[in-house]
């Protein structure tokens, strides 16, 4: 083995050794003593953005199976934003849900780490490899809640439907190793192209069932049904972490296998995209309007985001591709922004009465848990700094201008505008229009009505309150002066494909 | 420079909303008023800079930074004030420096932290407005596009404690959504066709092309740009949310509502002028929205009993008018009117404003009458905008109507020449029966009793002492800061309109719309006749109105008693919100609330994940739940998805 010969693994190793410390860790802690376990993530994490920074533009591969080119490195830096922000924001959810801290830390990092794998892998096989590694990982943190009924259930109906996911993909590697002769992503693209003149029907089967199992991660329609559930039943800082880490490894794993292997056949899957995409955008927003649930409308919301990033996959220009990185950064600030605020705002909510009323019985899934719209009405008259931030990250998220919400949006419109996807453009422009509203109803309750919280309000623990100014920032930079990532995102994914 | 001028106002903005509710109110007007206040004097300077450039090279650019680079998209911030930004500078920060001013006393009644919201909110929108007319190209201008519309959303909706004002603010951000939906994808067509987003470069390009004969992409592109513009200038058929969005508080709605934001239509077409002239067909839509507008809401503006209402509607015909001179290539002369008005409409609502302000909140024009003697300041100043927008010869509204008119004609679009001249008349009428039932006659003597219930008292909704009755032995005339306004805005509205003298507004402004601007044949016998006709209808229109609400009001409900059933649809403005709730905002609801969610979302099939009240928890009560069928509904829509898009493969 030469020298180096593993650099390309070493974002992920760094998060995998995080991990393991953390759940080394967690068994050695005496009950109720703490320990800075996620500070150790942190190290972690940090880590691998070093690593990863050291690894740009040498195109380095590790046994052939994993290459830390620019586009996966992008990627894993996004990654380490949402590690970082998802470490920042849990405190107050596991402080109040009584989670096992050392557990969740720990499953977090590896699900981070399946992420990082799924984001540079280049064979089919290894792909599947990461994206099991993360599911299982995310599976139990959405089950986490142990006492909770509606953890429990979600966990179970998000395993389920992803196993049957699961096999749809795994038939579609089988079937593209039948057609082609290989599961490595080069090879494929290259057979596909040498044949592209007579392609057969198993040829397009592979495509079909490989499309399938991306589009239930990504949770396009119709294989989205998973996610309002899982959402819901998860911690808020767990569900601020998969709508976004799963989103961007996913994401990036499509884009890859799609962009480079099955570009030859893109006649036969653009015109499926392109439905999907639709379906996708239109009825994430439309019943998105309508959910009195604040985690349920971020959901749908997150669902229409993913149309967008179909959108942008599928105009698959060079405006397209580099939309598709930045709409993935923006869209992970913003989210976890969001939920982060949702998770102090649950806390906020609950703590009193759940101790004073029912002592007896643990708070969580018993007491209603703060999460609906109408649970932040006045918040701006009670802690109008986290109103403040709220709002950013939802105007961000309706792609209001000078956010960074805006920018993304309008660069997926353009590049399908370039690409001669009219119609989505219209789709996507009428549904972002149309997303406002659900968005500015949140804005609406916290400064418009008049709330009976109470004014005793716990104070914000300091990391997540930095994480999300910081989050608010980075958003207000990316929306005024994204020329510098714009390029970047581009420049990544433009050597790649 | 050029930069200071939306920065102003955004650091007043700022400075408000971080330590507004720390400071008094004294202070945190007076910041709000400094801020807007630099911003005019600095608009001054800048103008007065792009004077003494040389004719052909005005134009001064303030490239910020770099924007968007990727490809071909190459955006940068970027301010370019060119004689046509010059005259929108100066009517937003000048004109928005005097409702600041005047509203230091108008709100004065509210709390300390709600008057510092209120000037937060005023500041920021004067900011997005100084934006949207500075941008030198499209992404730009839509910041500030955008940014006016969420703070207009905000104003209106300022007292949300009333219903009606939150419905008010929500209708008008729905509807400019609307509009905003064809902004958007004009621009981006304009992109994908032109390749920039500069408006100077897009010009450029178009200027190169020959006129489209047919209906073709640029016609599309300005035809979509131009539904942006009415949701924003609220045109035909998206003018319905300007009449609702008078609930909010009377200086917001002379700012936002008469001034700046609903100009902001008009202003877009000025600045593509040369892209507009390219699609003839766009044009003729443009100039026949605006004259119908103009005459439809002239017409419902008629019979309005809310002073306010009034004058909104009398705001939605005069934007009416500026589309029209618009559409048949007169875009100077659109622009001189928009700047006229701004003079008149604002003064106009400030003076309604007084009113409200004196007779605690009272906005019903038949429980007015006879406030000429206590409120002399108000009722002057009032006539004299009255005069101005009706057309009486000699004052600035005489001047850019007649301008717009004569284009018209000259144009040779004789039938809407006659609308134009037509709404003129109803201008006149409608304006100088609010000035008869407002000011002149006596009042009536249920005013105390009725005002308190008609609608919730604007001016005084957040003081807890009741308010003493308002009977017409002791009104207040405006207080110093809103007489100040409304001085200096009735000295505006005499003078304004001499800045066309010679045609000097038009020369200057013409590098702006340049290359292509119309040019009719102008003949001057015709010119002095058109003009004198626009005089005798002017003064007709007020005849007319002194003979049927000064002299005999009897006659006035004569003639309602009479064309009773056209009285009662112009009192129910047509019914266009009625047919716009019947058509399209049912069915849109009954779609999304009972159908969609229902089907989509499953958890009213089964009540899915709710955990309310049970005890037994853990995994049992899970897997129980999982039994009950979502789940396989679930894979259910899995496995249509896989079938759907493998049977596509196979049977393809």
């Amino acid at each position: 083995m030469t020298p180096g010969a593993l650099n390309a693994i070493v974002p992920m190793a760094c998060v995998t050794a995080a991990g393991i410390a953390a759940m080394v860790a967690e068994s050695f802690r005496e009950p109720g003593e703490h320990m800075p376990i996620a500070g150790l993530g942190l190290v972690g994490l940090i880590g691998a953005a070093i690593s990863a920074v050291l690894l740009w533009n040498h195109n380095t591969s590790s046994f052939g199976l994993v290459s830390a080119d620019n586009f996966g490195l992008f990627v894993t830096l996004i990654l380490v934003c949402v590690g970082v922000l998802t470490l920042a924001i849990s405190g107050p959810t596991i402080e109040r849900e009584r989670l096992p801290a050392g557990e969740h830390y720990a499953l977090t990092l590896f699900a981070l780490a399946g992420m990082m794998l799924m984001a540079t892998a280049t064979d089919l096989l290894v792909i599947f490899l990461a994206l099991e590694v993360l599911s299982l990982a995310v599976y139990v943190l959405t089950g986490l809640r142990r006492d909770s009924p509606v953890a429990s259930e979600a966990a179970f109906k998000y395993f389920l439907l992803g196993a049957f996911s699961s096999a749809f993909f795994l038939y579609g590697i089988a079937f593209t190793y039948g057609v082609t002769g290989s599961t490595h992503l080069d090879r494929i693209g290259s057979v596909i192209a040498a044949g592209a003149a007579q392609e057969t029907l198993m040829q397009r089967l592979a495509l079909g069932l490989l499309l399938v199992g991306f589009a239930f991660k990504v949770s396009a329609v119709p294989f989205h049904m998973w996610t309002p559930d899982a959402y819901e039943g998860a911690p808020s800082s767990v569900t601020g972490f998969m709508s976004t880490g799963v989103k961007a490894a996913a994401f990036a794993a499509f884009v890859r296998v799609f962009l480079s292997a099955f570009e030859p056949m893109r006649a036969d899957w653009g015109a499926v995209l392109w439905v999907v995409a639709a379906a996708t955008m239109i009825l994430g927003t439309v019943v998105g309007v309508v959910q009195p649930n604040i985690k349920r409308m971020l959901a749908y919301s997150s669902i229409a985001h993913g149309g967008y990033l179909l959108v942008a996959l599928l105009s698959g220009n060079d405006l397209g591709k580099g939309a598709v990185l930045f709409y993935l950064l923006t869209y992970a600030v913003t989210n976890l922004g969001a939920f982060g605020v949702i998770g102090l705002l649950e806390s906020a909510g609950t703590q009193p009465s759940a101790i004073s009323h029912q002592p007896f019985i643990p708070a969580t899934g018993h007491q209603p848990p703060n999460d609906q719209v109408r649970d932040y009405a006045g918040l701006w008259h009670t802690h109008p700094m986290l109103a403040g931030l709220m709002t950013v990250f939802l105007l961000s998220l309706s792609g209001f201008p000078p956010m960074a919400g805006f920018i993304a949006k309008w660069y997926v419109f353009t590049a399908a505008m370039k690409a001669g996807y009219s119609g989505l453009a219209i789709i996507g422009v009428l549904t972002s229009v149309v997303s406002v509203f659900f968005y500015l109803r949140v804005v609406v309750m916290m400064y418009m009505t008049e709330g009976e919280r109470p004014a005793a309000f716990p104070a914000v623990p300091r990391m997540a309150g930095l994480a999300l100014v910081v989050s608010a920032i980075v958003i207000f930079y990316l929306g005024i002066l994204p020329a510098r990532v714009l390029d970047w995102a581009a420049q990544s994914i433009g050597t790649i494909f | 420079m050029l930069l200071l001028i939306p920065l102003l106002p955004l650091v007043g903005f700022l400075i408000n909303a971080s330590f507004g509710r720390r400071i008094s109110k004294g202070a945190s007007g007076a910041v709000a008023c400094a801020a807007i206040l630099a911003s005019f004097a600095v608009s001054v300077l800048a103008v007065s800079q792009l004077v003494a450039l040389p004719e052909d090279s005005r134009a001064l650019v303030s490239h910020a930074f770099t924007w968007i680079t990727s490809g071909t998209l190459n955006v940068g911030l970027t301010l370019r004030l060119d004689p046509l930004s010059a005259v929108m500078i100066l009517v937003v920060s000048g004109i928005g420096s005097l409702i600041h001013v005047y509203s230091t006393a108008y709100m004065h009644e509210e709390t300390d932290c709600e008057y510092a919201r209120y000037f937060s909110y005023l500041n920021l929108f004067a900011a997005f407005m100084l934006l949207l007319v500075l941008g030198a190209n499209f992404l730009v201008m839509f910041v500030g596009w955008e940014g006016v519309g969420l703070c207009s959303y905000l104003l209106i909706g300022f007292w949300y404690q009333k219903q009606s004002a939150s419905d008010a603010g929500k209708k008008a951000f729905i509807v400019n959504r609307i509009g905003d939906f064809g902004f958007v994808l004009g621009v981006l067509l304009a992109f994908v066709r032109f390749g920039s987003l500069d408006f100077q470069e897009i010009a450029r390009s178009a200027a190169t092309l020959s006129p489209e004969t047919t209906f073709g992409t640029v016609s599309l592109i300005t035809l979509l740009l131009f539904v942006g513009a009415t949701g924003k200038s609220a045109q035909i058929p998206l003018f319905v949310w300007l009449p609702d969005a008078m609930e909010g508080p009377t200086p917001v709605s002379a700012l936002i509502h008469a001034a700046t934001m609903v100009t902001a239509g008009v202003y877009m077409i000025g600045r593509n002028a040369v892209l507009f002239s390219h699609a003839p067909q766009t044009l003729t839509i443009v100039a026949i929205i605006g004259a119908a507008t103009a005459l439809m809401a002239g017409t419902i503006g008629l019979v309005q009993n809310d002073i306010k209402r009034v004058l909104a509607y009398s705001t939605v015909s005069q934007l009416g008018y500026m589309f029209l001179a618009m559409g048949v290539g007169a875009y100077g002369a659109g622009i001189f009117h928009l700047y006229t008005h701004a003079f008149f409409k604002a003064l106009l609502f400030l003076g309604s404003g007084a009113v409200i302000h004196a007779l605690h909140g009272e906005q019903d024009l038949r429980h007015m009458g006879g406030l000429r003697k206590d409120l002399p300041i108000t009722y002057w100043t009032f006539v004299i905008g009255a005069m101005a927008i009706a057309g009486v010869p000699g004052l600035a509204g005489f001047f850019s109507k007649d301008e717009i008119l004569s284009s018209v004609y000259f144009g040779g679009h004789q039938i809407l020449w006659a609308v134009g001249l037509l709404t003129a008349l109803l201008t006149a009428i409608y304006m100088f029966r609010l000035v008869f039932l407002a000011f002149h006659g006596e009042r009536s003597e249920n005013v105390a009793a009725d005002a308190s219930s008609h609608q919730p008292p604007a001016t005084s909704h957040s003081s807890d002492s009741p308010q003493p009755p308002a009977t017409s032995h002791h009104l207040h005339d405006a207080p110093p800061a809103m007489a100040f306004a409304l001085i200096v805005l009735a000295i505006g509205s005499v003078f304004a309109g001499y800045v066309s003298r010679g045609g000097w507004l038009d020369h200057f402004l013409e590098p702006s719309f340049a290359p292509q601007t119309l040019e009719h044949a102008v003949d001057g016998g015709m010119e002095t006749t058109l003009m004198v006709i626009a005089s005798v209808t002017a003064t007709a229109g007020i005849l007319i109105a002194v003979f049927y609400f000064l002299r005999s009001r009897t006659a006035a409900d004569g003639i309602a008693n009479t064309f009773a059933a056209l009285h009662r649809v112009l009192l129910n403005k047509y019914y266009v919100d009625e047919a716009y709730d019947a058509t399209i905002v049912q069915p849109i609801h009954i779609v999304s609330k009972d159908a969609l969610w229902k089907i989509v979302d499953a958890r009213i099939l089964d009540g899915a994940v709710n955990g309310a009240g049970e005890t037994v928890g853990g995994l049992s009560e899970a897997l129980r739940r999982v039994q009950t069928g979502s789940v396989r509904a679930y894979a259910g829509s899995v496995f249509f998805g896989a079938v759907m898009i493998l049977g596509y493969y196979l049977w393809r």
